[in-house]
């Protein structure tokens, strides 16, 4: 954060209300600020912001902010949180909404990728119905950094040699009445 | 018979006009059958207001009165008073609540006007069909009941005694003094909880007018307002406690011993034993799970040593009777078992502790002789004391303890002082509203205690590292330095919640008092009247009506206190005179209704076969009413016939809109009663329209 | 007792052991899994991440496969079964989203009423196999051997069922059954940062590495999992400064039927040991098993 001035009617676009009309944000407004979230996830010390200050800046209104930021990105979707967040924030649920919410506004960082691998699963699954590991990764690398792929190599040829990775992708069965569920799916997002 | 009947609509400011269009709620009132006149007026409890009644009734010579207002809880009797002063006896007045159930509770502003013209054509049928009852009064017992012997109850039991009535103080366990005899200091001014109390105490168990009956239990409930009639329960202590001196020789040899509750279960007491040392009354009682002569047949020790042969293994549990006027309950509370949040830690590990745990510890008279040790023997360097266990907590209890951040307070000033241990307090608001108490927060601050604004997300262990020992680690966010703390410590202390004390629900059933969805009981009115209850001859004090201190706790006694006070000296109450009629041509002797009547006011003579209803024991609560197979049982001014044409009222009102208002309103309106199923209406129509 | 069989794509791809040795202890058991026909990703953590509907969608129509069945969907994977699981009490609560689900599956010519019952394979195991059936199995009683019971996230959060989600004890039941001994540790519910295995390896690796030191300080002699991702992690956690570990120590990960099946005498390629990416696993573990049946003369 550059600005430690917040100028509200410029920052505000009512990021929060949008949120909190979700089914999975009923509770957000209900924020206690306690850091529970933050002191219960497993990778908030190793976040720019932590999974409250997450709450407290949709609350003031730093939509770009919040978007742009890879905090939601690096939630590992452990559900400690949840479970233990005294307000009853569904705050993993929350964490998808963001993400979900990053990609649509092309608010997501821009520096980082990370949002770019779940997408890559994502198309993955839509086109093959299961997910190919090793079309993912090789895709995911080659866009990120190629040269990461030869880090990667013992570990990888170790996994070859145990037959652990499949190179044979999944055919499916029903491929049309599949795609039409997809199709149909991806247009109906909230 | 056809009736005057005047329907006055209320605005309430904008409480019900900002959504109910009043106008036309009393232009449509007046054309309902028997109305002769409807009016709407701003604040309709206002002395303006009333007087509109009065002149109304007068002038106009009505038979009825509709006040469409606020719920009954609020003005019936203001209005009744009203009506009854220019002589319209005031069964004779109904009241239409379009606050509470209309206004308050409806979104959509045409619905809501809908729904307040039903509930008006709903009181104007029923007022069509009421009689003009009596009124009642009955005497009350000079004799007050206090259920609950910690401070409230000793509060109260004190001021009523003193008034000059008799007070029987009902208390269950052994001794009266309740969780503030277990208390070391007290919050603000750190005086000695026991150097205030134990005067209180003495006060109860040697003033004439108090009948101290401990180790007891409230039974059963009967009567009548004003005359209730209480079962009680005497627990066989098996000592008699009229040849007993309390000199405790006893106590010494007993060889059953059992984990001590007053001590929150460190440490231990004997089979036979008082409470505490200044246990108030100071008679020792025998548990008989912990006694080995019970469980084995063999022993009898401590007979042999009481020079009084005070000691009884035959005594009986007795039951006594009394009759009361006024009530007062006073239970208290029990605190949040911390258990339910295993993430503290509380249960396994040794030095988590709960905040009674370490005020027993404190405390001189307790099981560490005022030394705060640690498992092994140690004294702490590190204790951390964790704010809002189990207490504003969703998944827990939702509000607020009130106590805790002061009491947490305390204890970091009372630990550090013993100990000179460096204290941390994990807080997510301090809440220090009271005299002095922002100041003892601030003193505290000084005193270098820590504050971390955060929730404890965990306690965990480090586990022993060689000769030194475990220490405990405790993880909160620090929100406002804004980076995760792990403290390590070597005690932490767990402010757990306040609840109703174990039996709350039963002592609300047995008294009829009703308990919010925490289970404290409730009040007549939050702000008004925060002592009395829905039951004009009961009240309540202390904690078992919601967390409190020991000054707030104190000043609700003395109120609830003069509440009963103020009932006994004015010596009558009015009770209400509906009252339950048995039509003998249909009533089969099936005697369903002897059975179920609360109040024990039905009889059967079994000579001619006949049930009847004592009029003056009757409550008309209309319990035998519903449960009567024969449908021979019938209410003042709730007979069928009356309830029926209520309920045609509110239905005709609905079928002469449909032909009347436009097509949308009209649906809406005859499909869905409430405004809820109106706007669940609005929400399918708008799923239709994303399916397509 | 017959039920459905859910994979998930990991069974089908990285975690071919833990769906080979499920396989391989099933009949013993006395259970027989019918793999579900044609069925597709349930769309895990990730696919939520971009499209909620899609996501709902994807778990959805392996239900709707499932419900005409009538038989339990059992499946191994733990973010199989949460996914699964969401998408159908979404769908059994009603409301604006199963309403766009339910059209999406129309479209595809599906539809799915909420009939299917979904399980988790330990679960199953504990509730409806049962310890007793499972315990008469054992051949090798593995009595001295330390097993670390490893959850990892989802089989106990947000929904943990029947059990205690903050000290959950299906795992140490199963280790029980075959008589060795469950050290439990203080991070057996904790995420080992798998989801970041291939965004953020920095960050996952720290994660994992503080798991596997936690099962090495109550000194166990080997972890078990439920968790084929969790299997997967832990493992790649112990490739450290471009090698291997060296045997003793390596901390030998298994799939937690790989670990039953080794109380009932499956042998160690049926149990698909070599297919660990620690290499050395089949060798350390039939070593450890030898060690304990030799001490304990069985
Ligand atoms: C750890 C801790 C520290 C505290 N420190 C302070 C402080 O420093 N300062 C302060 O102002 N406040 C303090 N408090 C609050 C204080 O304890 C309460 O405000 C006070 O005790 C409330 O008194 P009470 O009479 O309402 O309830 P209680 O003290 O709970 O007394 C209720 C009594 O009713 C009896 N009873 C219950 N049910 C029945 C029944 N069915 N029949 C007959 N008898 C029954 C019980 O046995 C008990 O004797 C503290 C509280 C805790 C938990
Ligand atoms: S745990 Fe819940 S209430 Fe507390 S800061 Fe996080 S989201 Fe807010
Ligand atoms: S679910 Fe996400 S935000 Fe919550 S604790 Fe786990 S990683 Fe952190």
């Amino acid at each position: 954060m550059k600005s430690k001035t917040l100028v509200q009617a410029k920052e505000d676009h009512g990021l929060l209300e949008e949120i909190a009309a979700l089914p999975e944000g009923e509770r957000v407004l209900s924020c206690l600020q306690c850091g529970t979230c933050s002191a219960t996830c497993p990778v908030a010390a190793l976040l720019e912001h932590s999974p409250r200050r997450i709450f407290a800046m949709i609350r003031a209104g730093m939509k770009e902010q919040v978007l742009g930021s890879v905090t939601p990105w690096l939630c590992s979707s452990c559900y400690d949180c949840t479970v233990k967040c005294p307000a009853q924030i569904k705050i993993t649920e929350v964490m998808y909404a963001l993400k979900r919410r990053s990609i649509r506004e092309g608010l997501a960082n821009q520096n980082s990728d990370v949002h770019r691998f779940y997408q890559l699963f994502t198309e993955i699954v839509c086109k093959h119905g299961r997910i190919h590991e090793l079309l993912l990764l090789l895709k995911y690398m080659a866009l990120r950094h190629p040269l990461s792929m030869l880090s990667q190599g013992p570990v990888g040829l170790r996994m070859f040699g145990t037959g652990c990775m499949r190179v044979q992708p999944h055919r499916m069965k029903y491929r049309e009445s599949f795609a039409k569920i997809v199709d149909k799916a991806s247009l109906l997002e909230e | 018979m056809s009736r005057r009947i005047a329907v006055y609509v209320c605005h309430c400011g904008s409480n019900i006009a900002g959504k109910v269009d009043v106008r036309s709620v009393s232009e449509m009132a007046k054309s309902l059958p028997d109305v002769v006149l409807a009016k709407e007026y701003q604040f309709m409890c206002s002395e303006p207001g009333q007087e509109l009644i009065r002149n109304d009734i007068r002038e106009c010579g009505l038979d009825g009165v509709v006040v469409a207002a606020c719920s009954p809880l609020m003005h019936e009797g203001t209005f009744r008073a009203a009506c009854s002063s220019v002589g319209l006896n005031h069964y004779l007045m109904q009241m239409a609540n379009i606050r509470e159930q209309c206004s308050w509770v409806t979104e959509d502003p045409d619905a809501a006007t809908e729904k307040a013209k039903s509930i008006v054509a709903g009181a104007v049928g029923k007022l069509r069909s009421l009689k003009p009852l009596a009124e009642r009064e009955v005497p009350v017992v000079q004799s007050v009941l206090v259920v609950g012997g910690g401070i409230a109850g000793i509060q109260a039991a004190i001021q009523c005694a003193e008034a000059g009535y008799k007070v029987y103080l009902v208390e269950r366990k052994q001794s009266i003094g309740g969780h503030m005899a277990m208390l070391d200091k007290t919050f603000p001014t750190l005086d000695c909880s026991a150097c205030i109390l134990t005067p209180k105490m003495v006060k109860v168990g040697q003033h004439p007018n108090i009948r101290l009956l401990a180790y007891s239990e409230v039974e059963a409930v009967g009567g009548y307002a004003g005359n209730m009639k209480v079962r009680i329960r005497r627990r066989a202590a098996y000592v008699d406690h009229e040849r007993c001196n309390g000199c405790g020789l006893c106590q010494e040899r007993c060889p059953g011993k059992v984990s001590n509750e007053f001590e929150q279960g460190k440490g231990e007491r004997r089979a036979i034993y008082t409470l505490f040392p200044q246990a108030v009354p100071s008679k020792p009682v025998i548990d008989r799970e912990a006694c080995i002569y019970f469980q084995k047949g063999k022993c009898r020790a401590c007979e042999k040593l009481c020079r009084q042969g005070a000691v009884d293994f035959e005594q009986k549990d007795l039951i006594e009777e009394i009759q009361v006027g006024a009530i007062i309950l006073a239970t208290g509370h029990s605190t949040f078992d911390a258990r339910k949040m295993p993430q503290y830690g509380y249960g396994k590990y040794a030095d988590v502790y709960t905040a009674l745990e370490v005020e027993r510890m404190v405390n001189s008279g307790g099981f560490s002789e005022g030394h705060i040790r640690l498992s092994d023997g140690s004294t702490p360097k590190a204790v951390a004391i964790v704010h809002c266990v189990g207490s504003r907590d969703q998944r827990h209890h939702p509000y607020c303890s009130e106590i805790c951040c002061m009491y947490s307070l305390k204890l970091a000033h009372l630990i550090k002082e013993h100990t000179d241990a460096t204290v941390y307090n994990l807080y997510i608001d301090m809440r220090c509203v009271g005299k002095g108490y922002e100041e003892f927060f601030d003193r505290l601050m000084a005193e270098g205690v820590h504050f971390v604004r955060g929730k404890v997300a965990s306690v965990a262990s480090n586990g022993a590292n060689g000769s030194e020992r475990g220490k405990l680690l405790v993880r909160a966010e620090d929100t406002l330095a804004e980076v995760i703390r792990e403290i390590p410590v070597d005690m932490v202390v767990l402010a757990t919640a306040l609840e109703p004390t174990q039996g709350t629900e039963e002592v609300g059933k047995l008294f009829g008092v009703a308990r919010n969805q925490a289970g404290f009981f409730i009040e007549q009115h939050p702000k008004l009247n925060p002592f009395g209850t829905s039951n004009v001859c009961t009240f309540i004090a202390g904690t078992c009506a919601g967390p409190k201190d020991i000054p707030y706790t104190v000043s609700q006694a003395s109120a609830a206190a003069s509440g009963a006070i103020t009932l006994l000296r004015q010596g009558k109450v009015l009770v209400e005179s509906i009252a339950a009629r048995n039509r003998e041509e249909h009533c089969a002797s099936c005697l369903t209704c002897v059975s179920v009547c609360p109040y024990g006011a039905i009889t059967h003579e079994k000579e001619n076969d006949r049930v009847s209803v004592d009029e003056t024991l009757c409550q008309g609560c209309g319990t035998c009413v519903a449960a009567c197979p024969a449908g021979a049982m019938e209410a003042d001014n709730y007979t069928d016939e009356q309830i029926l044409e209520e309920i045609e009222a509110v239905l005709s009102w609905k079928k002469s809109i449909k032909t009347k208002t436009h097509d949308v309103l009209k649906e809406a309106i005859v499909e869905t009663q409430s405004a809820g199923a109106y706007a669940e209406k609005h929400q399918l129509e708008d799923r239709d329209s994303i399916a397509t | 007792m017959k039920c459905l069989y859910y994979p998930g794509c990991s069974q089908k791809g990285t975690s071919r052991s833990y769906e080979e040795s499920l396989f391989a202890i099933s009949s013993k058991l006395g259970v027989s899994l019918h793999e579900l026909e044609d069925w597709n990703c349930c769309g895990t953590t990730s696919v939520v991440a971009v499209n909620k509907v899609l996501s709902l969608a994807l778990a959805a129509r392996n239900l709707a496969l499932a419900e005409p069945e009538g038989l339990p969907l059992v499946t191994p994977c733990p973010s199989c079964w949460l996914s699964l699981t969401r998408a159908n009490r979404v769908i059994k609560e009603g409301g604006p989203l199963a309403e766009k689900v339910r059209v999406a599956l129309a479209a595809g010519g599906l539809s799915y009423n909420g009939g299917t019952v979904i399980r988790h394979l330990m679960e199953f195991m504990v509730n409806e196999i049962g310890l007793e059936r499972i315990g008469q199995c054992v051949s090798t009683h593995l009595t001295g051997l330390r097993v670390a019971p490893y959850y990892g996230c989802q089989v106990v959060r947000p929904y943990a069922g029947e059990d205690d989600p903050y000290d959950p004890q299906n795992l140490e039941k199963l280790i029980d059954a075959t008589g060795a001994l469950p050290v439990s540790f203080e991070l057996k519910t904790a995420c080992c940062g798998g989801a970041m295995m291939a965004t953020r390896k920095d960050i996952g690796r720290q994660m994992s590495d503080k798991i596997l030191q936690g099962a090495r300080t109550v000194e166990a002699d080997l972890v078990v999992t439920p968790c084929p991702l969790c299997q997967l992690n832990l493992e790649l956690a112990e490739y450290k400064n471009g090698r291997w570990p060296w045997e003793e120590a390596e901390l030998p990960v298994l799939n937690l039927t790989q670990f039953l099946g080794l109380a009932m005498d499956v042998s160690p390629e049926k149990l698909a040991l070599s297919r660990s990416i620690v290499p050395g696993v089949k060798r350390s573990v039939t070593g450890a098993l030898l060690q304990t049946v030799s001490t304990t003369g069985e």
